[in-house]
């Protein structure tokens, strides 16, 4: 598969993501957002400047449904993909990468607080927890469409 | 020694730094967000096209799904029927709308609904169930479409009463919904009734009941959390209160 096609795969399988946040099928009871989950694969696995690309443009999709002001989700979202970009080639073990999943995670909850001015820390828990879960999930079926080896990687 | 020169800088840098600025620069925002729900709704709707294609295989999952629309239809028939019998009842103006995506953010309880201001949709106007129990409070319109906050956005606050006419500050809290500043000497007991009342309309609207409720010696207002009588689902056939 060369790059172009799996780039498309990528935008379309982060696509699906969206649509699932917006469509809310397991109501307010699931607290995962699969859009974000889709920018960490996309951020782990695809080259930079796509990567950070594909952050940016969903990003700008969720301040789409966000006030008016700055497009806060399209800066957090293309930093968070250009922080892994630089980080992935120092924490290469699959170990590493789950604490710069974890730590992306938390830094987007963190400014989701901020942004909402409280902490809901029920809300934070269930999110990271279910964040994790859903992940790898979300990593396997994409790895498997894109057909990026080792599938049960992160 | 390693000298980093502008060369360093390759065309799809220069395409990715373009592509941030115009998101930063233009307000396409609105535009974005309305393909989205262009989009959304088309999805919702497209049940409709599911068509009969006569194939034996096929057969058993058509009937399935049709089948189950019937019963979304009978359900939508109940719904819009109780709402009727309201309208007529109370001598309002309600007009039907249902959802058509929810915000995919997870710390935010707001929706997007298929009725903008063609269709009489403004800012500030309530929304109701068929159980005719407040949903929200519409904040945005565009023309085919508007946003209305859940009540338990964050940002979701509205004067409310609780029990007899005990008056209180509603405010949204993600799973939980709570009653600030209620000052009442009566006791205030798990199960009473927590109710609005809306400008230009002549009835109580009913919002949910106290789920518990308790006062500290020291405090002067009382701690009430309610449990709302509105539920959503995607599905859901929604009113505005003109």
């Amino acid at each position: 598969m060369n790059e172009r096609e799996s780039l498309l795969k990528a935008y379309l399988g982060v696509s699906l993501l969206l649509a699932l946040d917006l469509s809310r099928f397991f109501d307010y009871s699931l607290k995962s957002e699969f859009v974000f989950l889709g920018v960490l694969f996309a951020s782990l696995n695809l080259r930079p400047s796509p990567a950070v690309g594909l952050a940016a443009v969903f990003g700008y999709c969720r301040d789409a449904f966000a006030g008016p002001g700055l497009p806060l989700y399209t800066l957090e979202f293309a930093a968070i993909a250009a922080a892994i970009q630089f980080f992935r080639f120092a924490f290469i073990g699959q170990k590493e990468r789950f604490l710069l999943i974890l730590a992306a995670l938390a830094l987007h909850a963190l400014l989701a607080s901020l942004r909402c001015g409280k902490v809901f820390i029920g809300q934070i828990v269930f999110f990271l927890s279910q964040s994790i879960l859903f992940y790898f999930a979300v990593s396997f079926l994409l790895k498997k469409w894109l057909k990026i080896f080792p599938e049960n990687s992160l | 020694m390693h000298v980093y020169l502008p060369n360093r800088i390759r065309p799809h840098h220069i395409r990715l730094l373009i592509l941030v600025v115009a998101f930063l620069v233009f307000p396409l925002r609105q535009f974005a967000r309305t393909v989205i729900v262009v989009v959304m709704q088309r999805i919702s709707y497209s049940g409709a096209g599911v068509s009969h294609r006569g194939q034996s295989g096929n057969e058993n999952a058509y009937l399935k799904i049709h089948l189950l629309r019937l019963a979304h239809l009978d359900d939508e028939n109940r719904q819009l029927r109780k709402a009727l019998d309201f309208q007529r009842e109370k001598k309002l103006k309600l007009v039907g709308t249902s959802i058509i995506a929810f915000d995919p953010s997870g710390w935010r309880r707001s929706v997007m609904l298929d009725t903008g201001t063609l269709c009489g949709a403004a800012s500030g106007m309530f929304v109701i169930n068929e159980d005719a129990a407040l949903v929200g409070k519409i904040t945005e319109t565009q023309k085919n479409y508007s946003r209305l906050i859940l009540l338990e956005d964050p940002d979701f606050n509205l004067q409310v009463y609780v029990g007899a006419a005990s008056l209180g500050l509603l405010s949204g809290g993600l799973d939980s919904l709570k009653v600030f500043y209620v000052e009442t000497t009566e006791a205030v007991k798990a199960g009473d009734p927590v109710w609005a009342r809306i400008p230009g309309v002549d009835f109580n609207l009913a919002v949910g009941k106290v789920k518990s409720a308790r006062k500290s010696d020291s405090s002067m207002f009382w701690d009430i959390e309610v449990e709302p009588y509105s539920k959503f689902s995607l599905l859901q056939q929604l009113f505005l209160i003109h």
